[in-house]
């Protein structure tokens, strides 16, 4: 499991540029240059701050004239489908990381299970290529293909947090051979630069291994100072880990085979994985969301902006202007012409849990658990998306009223048109504008008497990617059965042998999280 | 508010490794034979066997909130609203 509960305070820095601010931007008191909304040549039909009291709902349907999502969906291979369709898919199939071989038009990935491989010429129609299972390994959690050899080899490493690094001989994808293994456990993620392979350990060392024989790797240095590493990346000048006790650290790579720690702790807490640019160094982080850094000198790298996404964000690429992530529901794109001011692009709901993603020659590629998805941006294509506070509420059964705080996430105006509910005792309405620019927030608030209650409110907008958008209203019951009823009691030892009983905290919320280290 | 983590099929050692790498602070209770998850998945119709999974309890023991996965803002409401009252 990789998620974290941190709390923490980020430092912020202020980065001013003395260039000019991007024409429809102006640079504002701290030197930064933010959206120009004053701009009145900007196309807004209505004022924003419209009065709900003139407003009246429609139906809450998808309206006639719906914007398109600068992201669209290509393509697709959907293990699971494949399952139900009747044809013979590997029995488990999880994509925990993916990496793109763009020279070879192939999908590596790894996850619990094995190694897959998936043929993207067509990118409409991936294939699945071959599955190599994990077997006693259980679970790959990185893979790193290195760029064909001098000598035209074409290699894989894998490597797995207990058991070690294995080397996968992928001449033929078909079937890859596995040719070396080290067996040295707590090893995560690996990069692959020149003569030199690096590997960062979740005993907080980075270690760099000669692969001049690339089937033979050879241990040079262990480098201390990581935390808990989970991936890095990098180029000739510097490396770069996504670690989740130091945020991101960075080392001086100009001798390759003594790596030096420069920076860390550049974010405060988990963070989940980097993307660099020439100019950009982007970390994911968590519940953090996007933290952008000045790459200009690789190895003393400046915080640029903090974008929030909302939600958790797992894994992060960088294709020229446009940041990619993945937040385990959906894909992102962000706009970073402007690094100190990353505009909202769009994002595309993905059907299972997306974990990975990776840029392939035209598309992005993402793991969506069981299905590799390929995603491209259209062009100068804008729309509006909804960010609600919450997708469900459970109400006091004696009556109740609360506000749930509904945000444009998108960057064209975010207009709502209907709005509805499925019980005639639950009411509900917009009590801010009912138009959003970007980033802007209106409220809904909702009203019930109280009784027994499982019902939806049903709220429509010009979001392309969620026009109807479903909120779950109840007091329990048939929704998920479990909420609402009596918490099962238990006692149970901590690490220490102590006992804790559940019902001893009555009178505290209690906040329960089944996780696993594997 | 208390917070509670819960593992089974995990060994002691890791989790303890777990626990003080991350800075846990919150006891890490231990389901050995797994009877506890089992009664509270019962009713929790979570789509996949994946971890995490987590649950809010109210303070008069009524489930407020069960998840698969982790979306720490819609906890926060649900938290918020539990401490109000």
């Amino acid at each position: 499991m990789r998620c974290l509960l941190v709390i923490g305070i980020l430092l912020t820095g202020c980065s001013g540029e003395p260039n000019p601010c991007k024409e429809g931007f102006i640079r504002n008191v701290d030197g930064d240059c933010i959206l120009d909304e004053s701009d009145t040549d900007t196309a807004k039909d209505t004022d924003s701050s419209i009065d709900t009291g003139d407003w009246t709902p429609g139906p809450c349907e998808v309206p006639d004239t719906l914007g398109t999502n600068p992201i669209e969906a290509i393509g697709a291979h959907d293990n699971l489908e494949e399952e139900s369709s009747g044809n013979e898919p590997p029995p488990m199939l999880e994509l925990l990381e993916i990496d793109v071989d763009s020279d070879r038009q192939l999908v590596w990935g790894v996850g619990q299970g094995g190694l897959i491989a998936y043929d993207i010429k067509n990118p409409t129609q991936p294939e699945l290529l071959s599955f190599t299972p994990s077997g006693g390994f259980q679970r790959y959690h990185h893979v790193f293909a290195l760029p064909k050899t001098s000598d035209g080899k074409q290699l894989l490493y894998v490597s797995h947090r207990s058991h070690g690094l294995e080397i996968f001989d992928t001449d033929d994808p078909l079937s890859p051979t596995l040719v070396y293994e080290i067996k040295e456990g707590m090893l995560e993620d690996m990069l692959g630069i020149g003569d030199y392979l690096y590997v960062a350990s979740r005993t907080g060392n980075l270690l760099t291994f000669d692969i001049q024989d690339p089937t033979q790797p050879k241990l040079r240095a262990t480098t201390s100072g990581l935390g808990l590493p989970w991936t890095l990346t990098g180029d000739e000048n510097a490396l770069y880990v996504a670690d989740h006790q130091k945020g991101v650290v960075v080392l001086d790579r100009s001798s390759p085979t003594q790596p030096q720690i420069t920076q860390d702790d550049l974010v405060d807490g988990g963070v989940q994985s980097v993307a660099i640019s020439d100019t950009l160094l982007v970390a994911a982080a968590g519940t953090k969301g996007l933290i952008l850094f000045d790459r200009t000198t690789p190895t003393e790298v400046v915080l640029l902006s903090e974008y929030d996404v909302g939600t958790f964000v797992q894994d992060v690429r960088i294709d020229g202007d446009v940041i990619w992530a993945v937040t385990q529901e959906s894909v992102i794109a962000i706009d970073a012409s402007i690094p100190q001011a990353p505009q909202p692009i769009g994002a595309i709901q993905t059907p299972y849990w997306a974990m990975t993603l990776d840029t392939g020659e035209d598309q992005i590629w993402v793991g969506d658990w069981a299905a590799l998805r390929g995603y491209q941006l259209i062009p100068d294509e804008k729309a509006p998306h909804l960010d609600p506070a919450t997708s469900h509420v459970l109400l006091d059964p004696a009556g109740d009223e609360l506000t749930v705080t509904l945000r444009n996430a998108g960057n064209a105006p975010l207009r709502f048109h209907g709005l509805s509910t499925d019980d005639p005792t639950l009411s509900a309405k917009l009590i801010g504008p009912v138009q959003l620019q970007s980033d802007e927030s209106t409220s809904l608030s909702i009203e019930w008497p109280g009784g027994e209650l499982k019902g939806e409110i049903c709220l429509a907008s010009n979001d392309p990617d969620t026009p109807v958008w479903s909120l779950s209203v109840h007091t329990g019951g048939v929704q998920n059965p479990a909420i609402g009823s009596p918490a099962p009691d238990f006692t149970l030892p901590d690490l220490d042998g102590t006992m804790h009983t559940l019902s001893e905290q009555e009178g505290h919320p209690v906040v329960l999280i089944y996780f696993a280290t594997w | 508010m208390r917070v509670y983590g819960i593992a089974s099929q995990d060994d002691p050692k890791a989790l303890r490794n777990f626990a003080s790498s991350f800075g846990i602070t919150f006891p890490i209770l231990v389901d050995e034979n797994e009877s506890v998850h089992k009664q509270w998945t019962q009713n929790s119709a979570f789509p996949t066997a994946a971890y995490p999974q987590d649950w809010i309890v109210g303070p008069t023991g009524q489930i407020l909130y069960a998840n698969n996965g982790f979306e720490p803002d819609e906890m926060r409401f649900v938290l918020d609203r539990a401490l109000e009252d």
